[in-house]
């Protein structure tokens, strides 16, 4: 399947509508719990154009139904318009989602970029790698601990214990970059001593 | 006044074919009731750290003061003073039940009998191994290890305790308690440093330090996680 939403509004959208059938208000309420400010929201017309565009491309369809009165206490004279995905729109979420977990190559040139104007000799990038390092501690630092003797009684939510996993990845991110530090600190000693000419090394 | 304090100490170790500085001038605080853990790679010095701050080693240069005392007066003046190094795994009979293991030390020290049972399985139910009473001391598997290893600390009735790589040899999905195990210690009371060699050992902690090549990098006191209770689904 080859298909370009273009916005991350429109795959989040798609997400939400996978996870769950809704209507287009309902859709709104939960973009805007679930991703705040990170997706940029600013009027019910963004999910309706998402919601177009999703329908064009085959990735949701929408059937008309009467509302259950129990859910909404509005006495409701419209029927609403709920939207599902198709196989088709989980595929390609899936997809798009792998790609975005994947290492953004453009990014990381950037930052390679970055990093070699700011730190124009040694000292500098030493004293780069040493605000790096007390960024990664302290992300580290404020990851949840998870305490499983009060789940002895039962099982964890299915949707909770996605999320849990899902965060868990950072820690072996941080894991990584740490160790990234310490490598590059040994490379900076190493390069040192052998400009000191110093016998003995490191 | 800080409980652990370490003023510019250096530490060497040699051998035939160089000398290296496991410490270079290390200063450092530990408060009562903190929880510190110092991150590091493979001979970065964190270990040495430990046990110079545990008393077990002695520094070439500076000093190691615990609650005042110097830590130049030995391993038995520390722990008078209150401070403990959790052991990684009990050595001795591999047969022995291990509450009379724990108990034993207690009797050794003066207690009765009875009253150090009751106090050896409390520690040990405070560590969450309080099942692991009437086990061998050899059938300990390693999480629970290191659990008695943690109790057997407290029952010096410390106000620090020294622990090197608690998470190191546990299952991964097991990490988590033994760091909640030590952020609830910490928050009665009583101090603990620790050592990590993976980034995972500082989640939670109230000060994380880096080490490196025997210096320390990173000392930061950041706004720290709380432990989360797994939640357990209402329905079943």
């Amino acid at each position: 399947m080859k298909t370009s939403l273009r916005s991350p509004v429109n795959y989040a959208v798609l997400g939400l509508v996978i996870e769950k059938p809704s209507y287009g208000y309902e859709l709104l309420q939960r973009l805007r719990a679930r991703y705040g400010e990170l997706l940029e929201v600013n009027s019910p017309s963004h999910v309706y154009a998402a919601l177009d565009r999703l329908q064009r491309e085959r990735l949701i369809v929408h059937n008309t139904e009467a509302a259950d009165p129990a859910e909404d206490e509005r006495p409701v004279r419209q029927p609403k318009v709920t939207y599902r995905a198709t196989a088709d729109g989980a595929v390609v979420y899936r997809q798009w989602l792998a790609e975005r977990l994947r290492d953004d190559e453009e990014r990381i040139e950037l930052l390679g970029r970055l990093i070699a104007v700011g730190a124009r000799d040694l000292g500098a990038l030493g004293d780069l790698i040493d605000r790096y390092d007390a960024e990664c501690v302290s992300v580290s630092q404020r990851i949840p601990l998870v305490d499983r003797s009060a789940a002895q009684a039962g099982v964890e939510p299915e949707r909770e214990f996605v999320q849990r996993l899902v965060a868990e990845e950072r820690r072996f991110v941080l894991e990584a970059q740490l160790r990234w530090i310490d490598y590059a600190r040994e490379e900076l000693r190493d390069r040192a001593a052998h400009r000191d000419g110093s016998a003995g090394g490191r | 006044m800080s409980l652990l304090v370490f003023d510019g100490v250096t530490k060497r170790y040699a051998d035939a074919r160089r000398a290296r500085t496991a410490l270079d001038a290390i200063s450092l605080a530990v408060e009562p009731g903190e929880l510190v853990a110092v991150w590091g790679g493979r001979a970065s010095g964190r270990t040495t750290l430990l046990r110079v701050g545990a008393g077990l080693e002695q520094p070439d240069a500076g000093t190691v003061r615990f609650g005042g005392v110097d830590l130049a007066a030995g391993a038995e003046a520390a722990t008078a003073a209150g401070l403990a190094y959790a052991q990684p795994r009990l050595l001795g009979p591999q047969r022995q039940p291990l509450l009379d293991r724990l108990a034993v030390a207690l009797v050794a020290r003066g207690a009765r009998k009875r009253d150090a049972r009751d106090e050896a399985l409390a520690a040990l139910e405070r560590a969450g191994v309080g099942d692991c009473a009437h086990v061998r001391v050899g059938e300990l598997d390693a999480t629970e290890s290191v659990r008695v290893g943690i109790a057997q600390a407290l029952l010096v009735q410390p106000r620090l305790i020294a622990i090197d790589e608690p998470t190191a040899t546990v299952p991964l999905i097991e990490r988590d308690g033994i760091l909640a195990l030590l952020r609830a210690i910490a928050d009665s009371g009583v101090a603990v440093l620790m050592t990590a060699g993976e980034a995972i050992g500082l989640a939670g902690v109230d000060r994380a330090l880096t080490i490196s090549a025997g210096r320390l990098r990173t000392n930061v006191a950041a706004e720290r996680a709380t432990v989360v209770p797994l939640r357990p689904a209402s329905s079943v």
